[in-house]
Parts: structure tokens; C-alpha cells; sequence
């Protein structure tokens, strides 16, 4: 193992920070009664197409995105689980319930354990069917081409794809628009956000993609996430003016 | 009990490999075998979800239902894989030749229609998005910057414009910049939150 570098310790100052803010917000809302809600359109149209669904005796598709693997070692996997548990429950005595792709193996193995304990916690296990979070594939484009004849099945109601995708989502933004299915496309990488951005109205840009989950269940640590990231932000932007000045100046190299 | 333990297991995990990244001197031989562990786990999670996926292709074959053919074509040309690697061995010449033979088609041409279908969606944006101040600075500055990366104006080689095309290009990084560290601060917070157990996406 070789000894920290400058960027280390950067990067080691930026957690300690935000773990104070953190740490302050959650104290901070406790107190507080009246939290504000930040509802992000996106996830809230989802529910929707649930309801829909569950009216109609269809479903709805999850892509979970590229998962736990060496191509996408992203935390941003959590929230697409998060998102999909919660319409998982919401569906478990439905016609059909939700169906999700993930790429890779413990995003698959971990989506399945999640699902079962959704049904355990209904008393419903016998309703439970491992195919219902299938592996895609365990490369980028391989992964899509397990997701496509998902997103192509007719008792499709909507298609959503939350969690860490390359821009080749994109083609399942394309075929679900073609099959006039809504789509929610929501990704952590900023050249899919901008796929999504020209494929679906309905998506996110930037940190929003860390929103996405206070829609889904609004509690006080989710609050507390999203002022701390505020406070992070503000803390970035003066950061990067006193390096200006500094460099302005000549005080730095 | 039996929900709280993989909490308390992950918690532990987690703080184990924040501090080992912080004493990499002290805990560094530690963090290597954690972390081969954690990859032993990863690849026979991967080995149980190839099994799993097999066995959905299989049901679906059996039952005749539409589409079949395709899940035909999956499992027969799975076992062939499986056989090949069992047999060559992983690391055989042949046998790359034949997993690449596979993957480097599919990625080509998932990629080739890809840039048709975002050429389409392109068209058909502001269809759907309607027209506003963010759809057509979007539009726009596609466009500009599409222009300026053919390279077409570089090769013109008037040094005031190549001056001010450098300052253009700086443009689009400085916007993923901004964007890269909302999400940065986003995934950090996100993370922490795990750590710590306060987010649970496993389960309540």
C-alpha cells in the first residue's frame, strides 16, 4: 500500500466535512417540525404509472443499471434499489408485478433479496418469483440487449431505468417511446443524463439524481442529505473563488 | 436480531475500509484481503445470477411462448461458451476469438444504432420537451459545439479564431464540472448515509 497523497488528503478533508454536515443537518431536523418537501416530478409521475398499471392489470419495467462491476462502481446504484423496493411493494398483489433487469451479479443477487423480503413482509412469499429482477448481461451493451425485449413486452405500462447507465440506455429510452410507453429515465453519469435529457421529458440533471429518493419516502436523514449537499455546494463555490483570488494573486502556482 | 446483524456487519465493513484507506501503512495488508473477499463474494454472486438467468431462458424455452427462439439461441450458445471455457480454458486463444466474436459484434452495433437513434431524438426534442429557454440553449449549443469538434475551424488555421475556439471548448467542462460536483457531493453524502446505516435500501 503506498502513503496518502495530496489528493488523498483532499479527498479525505471533503468526507470529514461532509460527514460534519451531515451530522449537523440530522441534528438541525430534529428539531424541526414543519420540513420542507422537495418532491421531484420525475419520481412522483412514477407513482402514477403504478397506479395505472395496477388499474390496467399491467406492469411496470425497472433497469436497475450497470450495478456493483468494475464499469460502474457507483453508490448511485443504492438509490435505483431504493426506488424499486418501494414500487416492488406497492405492486405485490398486482396482475403483474414489477419486472427489473440489473448488470451485474450482486446488484441482481441483492434486488432479489430485497424482493423476497418484500413479500415475506406482505405474508405473501408464495407469491414471490426470483425471475421477477432477471441479470441482463455483465457488459455494457450485453446488458442492454437483456433489458430491450423487457422493455418490448406488451404488458409493459412504463419503463423506468434508475441507477448507473452508459449512454447505450438511450436505445431503451428510443424503443419505449416507440411503443408510446412514458418513460423515467434517471442516471448518475453525466453523458446518460444527457441522453435521457434528449430522449424523456421525464428525468433528472446533475445532484437532483440524489433527489430522487425524497419523493419516494420523505424522512428526516433524506432531508438532512439534501441541505448538507447545499452546504457542500456553497462551501465548493467559495472554495473555487478563493482559488481564483489565490491564483489571481500569484499565491499559488 | 437477525435484521440488525448484516447492518452491524456492513457498518463495520464500511468504517473498516474508510480507516484503512486513512492508516495505509498500519491496515493496508488488511484492506487487501477484505477487499479479495469482497470480490470472492461479487464473482459468486455473478456465478449464482448467470445460473439464474439460464434457468429463466430455459422455463421460458420449455413453455413455447413467444420469443422462444431467442431464448433457443441463448442457451444453446451458452453452453457452447461454458463447454468452450471449460475445456480450453479461459485464457485460450480460440476462445477469446470466440467470446469476442460474440461481445465485439453486439457492442458494435448496439453502438451504430445508437447514434442513429439519438440523431432521431435529436429531431424529435423539442417535439416532446416544447419550446424554452433550456431546450434551446440545449439545441443550440449542441450544435456549436458539434461544429467546433469537426475541426473544420481549427484547420482554417486564423490564429484569433483558434484562440477564441480554445476558450469555446473550455466551455462544456466547465458546465461538467458544475454538474460533476453536485453529483460528487451527492454519491459522497449518499455514501456516508449507508455507512452509517441511516439509508437501508436492502431492506427496513
Amino acid at each position: 500500500m503506498t502513503p496518502l497523497t495530496t489528493n488523498d488528503v483532499v479527498a479525505l478533508i471533503a468526507v470529514a466535512l461532509a460527514g460534519i454536515c451531515l451530522l449537523a443537518n440530522l441534528l438541525l431536523n430534529r428539531k424541526r417540525r414543519n420540513l420542507e418537501f422537495k418532491k421531484s416530478p420525475t419520481v412522483t409521475a412514477l407513482l402514477a404509472f403504478q397506479h395505472e398499471a395496477a388499474e390496467q392489470g399491467k406492469r411496470l419495467t425497472f433497469g436497475l443499471g450497470e450495478g456493483f462491476s468494475d464499469r460502474a462502481v457507483s453508490i448511485g446504484n443504492w438509490l435505483g434499489m431504493s426506488v424499486w423496493q418501494d414500487a416492488a411493494r406497492r405492486a405485490v398483489f398486482n396482475d403483474h408485478p414489477s419486472q427489473a433487469v440489473g448488470g451485474s451479479g450482486p446488484l441482481v443477487m441483492l434486488s432479489q433479496m430485497v424482493l423476497r423480503g418484500v413479500y415475506q413482509d406482505a405474508v405473501a412469499l408464495e407469491l414471490f418469483k426470483p425471475e421477477q429482477v432477471l441479470l441482463g448481461g455483465v457488459s455494457s451493451a450485453a446488458n442492454m440487449a437483456g433489458l430491450l425485449p423487457e422493455v418490448n413486452q406488451e404488458t409493459n405500462q412504463a419503463v423506468a431505468l434508475i441507477g448507473s447507465f452508459g449512454p447505450l440506455a438511450g436505445l431503451a429510452a428510443n424503443l419505449s417511446a416507440r411503443k408510446q410507453l412514458p418513460m423515467i429515465g434517471i442516471a448518475d453519469t453525466l453523458p446518460t443524463q444527457a441522453t435521457f435529457f434528449a430522449s424523456t421529458p421525464l428525468t433528472t440533471l446533475g445532484e437532483d439524481y440524489f433527489g430522487a429518493e425524497l419523493s419516494r419516502s420523505y424522512t428526516a436523514n433524506a432531508s438532512a442529505q439534501l441541505q448538507a449537499q447545499d452546504w457542500l455546494r456553497m462551501a465548493a463555490v467559495l472554495a473555487l473563488l478563493i482559488g481564483a483570488l489565490l491564483k489571481l494573486t500569484g499565491a499559488i502556482p | 436480531m437477525r435484521r440488525a446483524l448484516p447492518v452491524i456487519v456492513a457498518i463495520i465493513t464500511g468504517v473498516f475500509i474508510l480507516v484503512a484507506l486513512v492508516l495505509p501503512v498500519s491496515l493496508g495488508g488488511y484492506l487487501s484481503i477484505v477487499l479479495r473477499w469482497a470480490i470472492v463474494v461479487g464473482a459468486m454472486a455473478l456465478l449464482v445470477a448467470i445460473a439464474h438467468l439460464f434457468l429463466a431462458q430455459w422455463r421460458r424455452l420449455m413453455r413455447g411462448n413467444k420469443g422462444s427462439l431467442y431464448s433457443l439461441v441463448f442457451v444453446l450458445v451458452f453452453l457452447l461458451s461454458l463447454a468452450g471455457g471449460l475445456v480450453l480454458g479461459v485464457d485460450d486463444a480460440n476462445y477469446r476469438l470466440w467470446v469476442a466474436s460474440i461481445q465485439k459484434p453486439l457492442e458494435v452495433s448496439l453502438l451504430g444504432l445508437l447514434a442513429l437513434v439519438m440523431t432521431s431524438a435529436i429531431v424529435q426534442f423539442y417535439r416532446a420537451r416544447g419550446w424554452s429557454p433550456l431546450t434551446l440553449a440545449f439545441g443550440i449549443s449542441a450544435l456549436v459545439f458539434l461544429v467546433i469538434g469537426l475541426g473544420f475551424l481549427q484547420a482554417l488555421n486564423i490564429v484569433q479564431l483558434t484562440a477564441a475556439l480554445r476558450v469555446f471548448e473550455q466551455l462544456p467542462l466547465i458546465g461538467a464540472r458544475g454538474l460533476l460536483l453536485g453529483v460528487a457531493t451527492g454519491a459522497l453524502l449518499l455514501g456516508l448515509r449507508v455507512l452509517f446505516g441511516l439509508q437501508r435500501p436492502w431492506g427496513d
